[in-house]
């Protein structure tokens, strides 16, 4: 059986020799070789592990990404893609070195076509610019990762984002009708495109989600969504968690498909509130943002059965955006959250990205609160919390060993817990390099060796990002990566 | 205490879920057909039927020991589907696989075995308020793994989806005979490659589906149909006014009139799912804004139950016509959809007793022949609406024929620039050749 080399082969080329390929194909100007500039591109939101690509080049079309892919063959050297970087599981991160693919100048929209309901983009366009060119069709592109504001469509497909309104809308693949993509080998292939249902495998879907290890996508089709004619927006505060999580369940139990069901707990309310101050109650244990949509008639009714479900699991109050300005800085709150954490006083923080099934909130929420504890770190929670998605943040100080070693181990205490009850170790942020180590636990070897043996149809030589997703040969016994390395400042924003 | 899993090998390995196994409700099961059966007229092969995944596992190491081919079969409703078979071997029952492995209803997930038939899936759905909302056709037969196989789909694919959008964790036996799973029991999840995608339409080519978890859905409180006739000259029209219509329909089926019906030669069910007064008002506001449309009647069809028409509507897509007409020749497009009317109009044009059926606001066709056909009369219809299909990035595909047709007519379609890495990805995870062999590529 074949599987594809792990960590990458040592580039056998000076990279004089490099550079000279890559400015052949896209200019000196699309080319970034100075120390200072690679920096940059060392790491992405993951900040633990740094790697300094040998070169970072800009294409602006499919037959350069496919001229660099060649090159970078020619000389055995790995490459990989970048959008904007703000990958929170060192997708980005070049192992190896080689040859780092930046598709910033690759931003156009190619096409908005609404009878037939998609639009055709470059990867490197980035996800808000998206629905914002569609507003006045009256359609949006429905995955909205809270990071949408950076966030480029490429990386979304690469991860198979998610965001608040993904509960209802489904997440990134859900979306995505077909791709352009530069295989490994430098060759270009379309899978699907305007049209469902095309015909054989589903190269499209299965390529969403493989964290750019498939190969470089430069074109996407993706589907475009009508907006909803209106939105009941509503703003639930509990007591505790406990509370707030079992309304979720009440909701959801109750045959309700809200678009958005979010949770902040205490600490993010304080540091939300210092920025924005938006009113939030600061003594309440957790408030849900509870968000039901859809066409106007009937509505009103659903609005009514999430307030009255929420009271009855002890809201002590639920209050709504009464206006389409409330609800936007609502939601502006909400997407911002990450940003706010610097108010709490703590010069780092990681943000884990776990799944549990969504009637196991109530537990996982008290384990954390647990483990927060236990370990002694301060955690804030603002999550995605109608599918189960929870986001703790742990806090520290990088510069105190023990923090470090503290926030680490309580960390995988929460994953593993989130085994347990039944989910998953990342429902939006990848494997990338960070979660290597919980593939063992998810997988058992056969499932990983078949997934290394789809890669190996793609990315024979292993050259396309190496050291993704599946710790290095052997797998199991592996000690932690992360675990020997030293956090960064702003660990995994 | 960690539930633990068996493997095909015996070895033991942690499993992360929860693991109750929901016995079967009492009652007869469906006998068993074991005698054998001949796909495609490939002569006659055994029917094997494992009653664990360990024999499933052990029936693959046998067939690819040997240099045979393994068919899998389920319900045997879509046995036609595809090439002929290239290789002797021996086709693998699934229906003895057919439990309800975990029903955690409040979150809204099932996990089946994958023999277990659609309506016993629905049923146990059904007992909780709950559904599937993807429409296949002969659900009493039908498996969960044939229609993932085979990525079966109905009218409601408009407002729901198809089933890439529900599957969400997947086991399968490997051509290394062992199970391997990917995704998991949340609704939200990318640890891992999405082997689910992979597998939903691969017609059971990359290895033998053996359980699902699929995300359902609430069941919706209320719904209604409107239907509409209309002229050939105005299909374009009515289908941009549906397209941009203030209501939301779940399906806009579309037919060649039944004679009987005497309403135009075009007919369109517009089917409603929602909450009581959110159908209410879709159907008044659609009667109002068909009101000066050409439309020959429309009619809120009030005695129609719609479970029982989409049902129906489905199982003639595929080839189950009404009147117990047997389809000699079936098609299945997919084109753009701002194309659809073209291409209806076109293919009604090519053939007196072409019956067609359709989900107008995809692109997705079906065109069923009962009457009698030449070999060249298929290749001429074929060639001609692919051609139509193809200015927008679609496709033809053939869903039923006589077997010695199948030589000559493109059975997979024009094949695309994707057709190439398909069939690498077919040779790298099943280089021998073991699983479904010649049914979707041919020879690889
Ligand atoms: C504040 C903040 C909030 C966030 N909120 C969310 C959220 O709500 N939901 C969510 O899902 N994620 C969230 N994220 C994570 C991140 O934004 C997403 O993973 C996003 O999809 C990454 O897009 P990017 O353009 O930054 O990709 P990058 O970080 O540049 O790359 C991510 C991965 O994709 C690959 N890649 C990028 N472009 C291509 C391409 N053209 N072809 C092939 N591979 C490619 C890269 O190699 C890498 O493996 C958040 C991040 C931050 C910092
Ligand atoms: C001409 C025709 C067209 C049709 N078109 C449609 C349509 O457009 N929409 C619709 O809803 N229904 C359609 N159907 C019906 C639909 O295909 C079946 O109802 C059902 O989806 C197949 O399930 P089954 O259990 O009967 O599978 P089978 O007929 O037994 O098998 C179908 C295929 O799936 C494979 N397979 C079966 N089980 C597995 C498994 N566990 N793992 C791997 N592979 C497996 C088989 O090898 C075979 O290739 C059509 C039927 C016909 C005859």
């Amino acid at each position: 059986m074949t599987t594809a080399t792990l960590s990458a082969p040592a580039p056998a080329v000076s990279t004089a020799a490099l550079v000279a390929r890559m400015n052949a194909v896209v200019g000196a100007d699309n080319v970034l070789t100075a120390a200072a500039d690679l920096a940059v591109y060392e790491c992405d939101g993951f900040t633990i592990e740094k790697h300094r690509p040998d070169v970072v080049v800009f294409p602006t079309s499919t037959e350069q990404i496919a001229a660099i892919v060649r090159a970078a063959n020619d000389l055995g050297v790995p490459f990989l893609a970048r959008g904007a970087g703000t990958s929170l599981a060192g997708g980005c991160a070049p192992i190896g070195g080689g040859v780092m693919i930046a598709t910033a100048r690759m931003k156009r929209i190619l096409e908005v076509n609404v009878r037939d309901r998609y639009a055709v983009v470059e990867p490197g366009v980035v996800n808000v610019w998206l629905t914002n060119a569609l507003k006045p069709h009256g359609y949006h592109y429905a995955p909205d990762p809270s990071s949408q504001g950076a966030c480029t469509i490429g990386g979304n497909v690469a991860t198979n984002s998610g965001g608040p309104h993904t509960l209802k809308y489904g997440v990134t693949v859900n979306h995505i009708l077909g791709v352009e993509m530069v295989l490994p080998d430098g060759r270009v292939v379309t899978t699907g495109g305007p049209c469902e249902d095309n015909p054989g495998y589903d190269l499209t879907g299965t390529i969403v989600g493989s964290e750019g290890t498939f190969g470089i996508v430069s074109k996407v089709w993706v589907r475009l969504t009508r907006n909803p004619e209106a939105y009941r927006t509503l703003l639930g505060v509990f007591d505790s968690i406990d509370d707030a999580t079992t309304a979720i369940s009440e909701i959801i139990g109750a045959g309700i498909v809200p678009g958005a069901l979010e949770l902040l707990d205490r600490t993010m309310l304080g540091a939300v509130e210092a920025a924005f101050k938006f009113g939030f109650p600061l003594d309440a244990g957790a408030v849900l943002i509870m968000e039901v949509d859809g066409l106007e008639a009937g509505l009103q009714a659903e609005a009514d059965r999430v307030e009255a479900i929420a009271l009855r699991c002890n809201a002590r109050e639920v209050r709504k955006a009464n206006t389409e300005a409330e609800r936007m800085a609502l939601w502006k709150a909400r997407k911002q959250a990450f940003g706010t954490i610097g108010r709490l006083g703590y010069p780092s923080y990681c943000t884990q990205d776990g799944v549990v099934p969504r009637t196991k909130l109530p537990q996982i929420m008290r384990h954390i609160q647990a483990v927060a504890e236990k370990h002694r770190v301060a955690v804030a929670n603002v999550f995605h919390a109608g599918d189960g998605n929870i986001h703790p943040i742990l806090m520290f100080d990088e510069r105190d060993p023990d923090q470090v070693r503290r926030v680490l181990l309580a960390s995988h205490d929460i994953l593993d817990e989130c085994i347990n009850l039944g989910g998953s170790v990342t429902g939006e942020h990848g494997i990338g390099v960070e979660k290597l180590d919980f593939m063992p636990k998810l997988f058992a070897p056969e499932d990983l060796a078949f997934m290394k043996r789809l890669r190996a149809a793609f990315n024979p030589d292993g050259r396309c990002s190496p050291g993704k997703l599946f710790p290095t040969a052997g797998g199991c016994a592996e000690p932690s990566s992360i675990a020997r390395l030293k956090p960064g400042r702003r660990a995994a924003v | 205490m960690r539930p633990v899993r068996v493997f095909g090998d015996g070895h033991l390995a942690p499993f992360p879920y929860n693991t109750t196994v929901i016995p079967h409700p009492p009652g007869i099961r469906p006998a068993v057909d074991s005698s054998p059966i001949s796909l495609d007229e490939f002569g006659l092969l055994p029917v094997r039927r494992p009653v664990s995944v360990a024999e499933l596992g052990a029936l693959v190491i046998e067939a690819a020991g040997a240099g045979q081919g393994l068919y899998p079969v389920g319900g045997r409703t879509t046995l036609d589907v595809g090439l002929p078979p290239i290789k002797p071997g021996f086709a693998v029952d699934t229906t003895a696989l057919d439990q309800i492995i975990d029903y955690p209803a409040r979150d809204m997930t099932i996990t089946v075995r994958a023999g277990l038939t659609v309506a016993k899936l629905q049923e146990a759905l059904a007992a909780e308020g709950q559904w599937l909302p993807v429409d296949v056709a002969d659900p009493e037969r039908a498996t969960i793994g044939g229609a993932v196989a085979l990525n079966q789909s109905g009218p409601r694919r408009l407002g729901y989806g198809t089933l890439r959008d529900y599957v969400i964790g997947i086991s399968f036996v490997t051509d290394e005979g062992q199970e391997v799973k990917a995704g998991g029991r949340v609704v939200k999840n990318v640890a891992g490659y999405d082997l689910m995608k992979l597998q939903v339409g691969a017609v059971g080519t990359l290895g033998v589906i053996t359980q699902l978890t699929l995300k359902v859905k609430p069941r919706p409180e209320a719904a209604a149909v409107v239907g509409l006739g209309c002229e050939a000259e105005s299909l374009a029209a009515v289908l941009d006014l549906l397209h941009g219509s203030r209501s939301r329909p779940q399906a806009v089926h579309l037919t060649t009139n039944a004679k009987s019906r005497g309403r135009g030669p075009w007919w369109l069910d517009v089917l409603f799912e929602e909450k009581k007064l959110t159908v209410d008002w879709q159907v008044a506001t659609l009667f109002g804004e068909l009101k000066g449309a050409s439309v020959t009647d429309v009619d809120h069809l009030r005695d129609t139950n719609p479970t029982t028409l989409i049902q129906t509507v489905t199982d003639a897509a595929a080839g189950q016509l009404t009147g117990g007409h047997e389809s000699r020749f079936g098609f299945k497009a997919n084109v753009r959809p701002s194309l659809t009317a073209a291409f209806c109009v076109a293919a009604r044009a090519s053939h007196p007793d072409l019956h067609i059926s359709g989900e107008a606001l995809n692109g997705i066709v079906s065109g069923h022949v009962v009457a009698d056909l030449t070999a060249g009369d298929a290749a001429a219809m074929l060639n001609m609406l692919s051609a139509i299909a193809a200015e927008g990035g679609g496709n033809v595909t053939v869903r039923r024929c006589p077997t010695a047709w199948k030589k000559s007519l493109p059975v997979w379609g024009r094949p695309g620039g994707d057709r190439e890495l398909m069939r690498h990805v077919k040779r790298t995870l099943d280089p021998k050749d073991v699983f479904n062999p010649g049914r979707l590529f041919g020879d690889v």
